[in-house]
């Protein structure tokens, strides 16, 4: 064990690590490039390389990537990567009262911490959690989907009908493409662009990063003035004493982050989003989320980190990708030596060691880098309005190009863009939107699958026991709280009419 | 002095929208072929959009009707700040930037993505009452590092512009 960390420590190992973290860094900070097209990217490099030399720079990119994924999020509201939509909320919201550094420190720490439990967990109990994730069929699947879609009651700050009608514009967008099923093409109207579906990403720079800046055009504001107000000095210690005073939100965003990531399919994204919900309606403060609290930053960027060590479980143990990133590296996988399957952790226990003391490594290495990462983002942001506003309107532009190479999705970030100036006019929330976006083809497909499999009966859906708990805990999380507030209100009732009788 | 009552006609609008798209969902999907089993006919492509099409129509009708009932107190002081935006240079500075966006596609395949985006970023700057001199050094710090990063690092294609490579 001890050799296979200090060889980590060689300069063929060490250098590739660092650079690809601070590569990491400019991907995730970048719109439009992501973490999984960033380890796309370095997997050719990696063949060449010895095996624990790939790992550090697959896995120091992704915490990188998805860590700085926040900082335009936070800064500008622009998510870097799909997993930084929930920073746009209470991240952006601390940045608007000058407090966008804490939050971003407090981002860090918490990335820092929910990956470092992350990998804990990865270590400890991955074949047992492996073998848990696998018992998900479609029918347990439709209900994720159905609890990630539920979280549209809880991000809608009280607009709970206009919040239904942005998840229900989402989920119709989601059914443009390519039927999965039938490979019918729906809604394409014989455009070759539409045929494979509307990708997210450009749909999420428009809402978030395009409509604010519309939004900023509209108001009368100083155009040389700083962009973001009240920097100061990095507040470390203050971001550590805060994740402290918050430790069982990190504790439970982490587990919800692992435990969704090491669901093939889920992810980093739905991991964060579950989490901000939970934590919204769960916390003492619910009313301040979504007006800069604290708990709203820590809550996605635990789980997102800690999403990425639940990711590696089924890829580990059962050859199933947990996400885009593992999925690519899956592949690469047998190049470096290792056989995807149960037997991973006896037959190549070196390289297994090696790869989670990278993990670790990384979480630690993460704190300089991401630091470094603030730094430079704050000395950019002291430039006037009007030249970030349009660097910001270019990087969206170019960013929705660079997913696909492809142009027409500059019109759909531009029409999202559009969209999201209006509904936000309108009160109507964005979120739910982005949610019915990504979560749509999972309720679709599991949904249909599934009443195929049982011949359109739905009884099967609710009956299962993994589908069943979820259920409940769904109902407990929404209505949990009236329900408790109804049982109490007629037991004191009860004892009142019972006390004056008595009387 | 009597409160002027107005109804809140974005909203309606958006109820109309919504219930004319819900409307279109269901009409179109019901030309999707269907699903064929073993001879049964199964949940096919149109049984989710159909659904969708509903709730849309639902919630459409209930945005129109609930800011019906609901007028909105509307005072003058509001009114007068809605008008002016529409005549504001903000909302022409507004258009300009979706016309921007919307011709830059084009623009750079003409151009190429240099001289495209240096144009792109310089105009929208100056727009912005950015000084020509940070505004001609912004553009084209902005136009190198995005070509470093997306051509040079993510080898992302970009258009080089019929004019340079002659088509």
């Amino acid at each position: 064990m001890f050799s296979s960390i200090t060889g980590l420590f060689s300069l063929k190992v060490f250098i590739p690590w660092i650079l690809a973290m601070m590569f990491g860094i400019f991907v995730g900070a970048t719109p439009g490039l992501t973490a999984t097209m960033a380890v796309a990217l370095i997997i050719p490099i990696t063949y060449y390389m010895d095996a624990r030399a790939a790992f550090a720079m697959i896995l120091g990119i992704s915490f990188t990537a998805i860590f700085a994924g926040d900082i335009p999020a936070t800064f500008l509201r622009v998510p870097g990567t799909p997993a930084s939509g929930a920073a746009t909320l209470d991240g952006f919201e601390m940045n608007k009262k000058g407090k966008g550094v804490l939050a971003l420190s407090i981002d860090l720490v918490g990335s820092v911490l929910g990956g470092l439990l992350g990998i804990s967990l990865l270590i400890f109990v991955a074949p047992l959690l492996a073998k848990f994730a696998l018992r998900f069929t479609n029918f347990e699947y439709f209900w994720l989907g159905v609890f990630g879609l539920s979280m549209t009651a809880i991000v809608s700050r009280g607009k709970i009908i206009n919040g239904f009608i942005s998840a229900i514009i989402g989920l119709a967008i989601s059914t443009i493409g390519i039927d999965a099923t039938t490979g019918y093409p729906r809604f394409a109207f014989g455009n070759i662009n539409l045929i494979s579906g509307i990708s997210f990403i450009p749909v999420m720079i428009g809402l978030f990063g395009l409509s604010e800046i519309l939004k900023n055009l509209t108001k009368k504001e100083e155009l040389s003035a700083s962009t973001v107000k009240g920097f100061g000095k990095i507040p470390f210690l203050e971001a550590i004493k805060t994740i402290w005073k918050y430790k069982l939100r990190f504790l439970i965003s982490s587990v919800i982050g692992v435990f969704i990531g090491a669901l093939p399919g889920a992810g980093a994204d739905i991991a964060a989003w579950v989490s901000y919900g939970a934590a919204k309606k769960t916390s003492k403060n619910r009313n301040e989320f979504g007006t800069g609290h604290v708990e709203g930053v820590i809550a996605p960027t635990c789980a997102n980190n800690a999403a990425l060590g639940g990711t590696w479980i089924p890829a580990f143990v059962f050859g199933i990708p947990g996400d885009g990133i593992t999925a690519i590296v899956l592949g690469a996988m047998i190049m470096y030596g290792l056989r995807p399957g149960p037997n991973i952790f006896s037959q190549s226990r070196d390289l297994m060691n090696s790869i989670f003391a990278i993990g670790i490594i990384s979480q630690i290495l993460l704190i300089p880098i991401g630091f470094l990462g603030i730094m430079a983002s704050r000395q950019l942001l002291k430039l006037p309005r009007n030249i970030i506003w349009v660097g910001v309107v270019f990087f969206s532009v170019i960013g929705s190009y660079a997913m696909n190479n492809n142009f027409f999705d500059i019109y759909i970030m531009l029409f999202a863009g559009l969209v999201g100036f209006f509904l936000e006019k309108l009160d109507v929330p964005l979120v739910p939107l982005i949610l019915g976006l990504i979560l749509g083809p999972m309720i679709e497909n599991n949904l249909r699958t599934g009443l195929i499999k049982t011949d359109g009966n739905f009884l099967l859906f609710i009956t299962r026991p993994i589908s069943l708990s979820i259920i409940v805990v769904m109902f407990l999380i929404l209505f949990g709280e009236t329900l408790s507030q109804f049982i109490l209100r007629l037991f004191r009732g009860k004892n009142n009419e019972s006390s004056r009788s008595i009387h | 002095m009597k409160e002027k009552l107005k109804l809140p006609l974005g909203e309606i609008i958006f109820g109309i929208v919504l219930s004319i798209l819900g409307i279109f969902m269901i009409l179109y999907s019901r030309t999707f072929p269907k699903l064929y089993l073993s001879g049964d006919v199964m949940t096919g492509p149109n049984f989710f959009p159909t659904n969708i099409g509903i709730l849309m129509i639902i919630f459409g009708i209930y945005t129109i009707i609930a800011n019906i009932l609901s007028r909105k107190d509307l005072s003058e002081k509001v009114k007068k700040n809605e008008i002016s935006f529409y005549r504001s240079q903000g909302f022409f500075t507004f258009l300009i930037f979706i016309f921007f966006i919307a011709i830059y596609p084009p623009v750079i395949n003409i151009l190429g993505f240099f001289l495209g985006t240096f144009l792109f970023c310089f105009i929208l700057m100056k727009r912005l009452q950015a000084k020509w001199m940070s505004a001609i050094i912004a553009s084209i710090i902005i136009v190198f590092f995005s070509w470093i990063i997306f051509w040079k690092i993510a080898y992302i294609s970009l258009p080089m512009g019929i004019i340079f490579t002659g088509g």
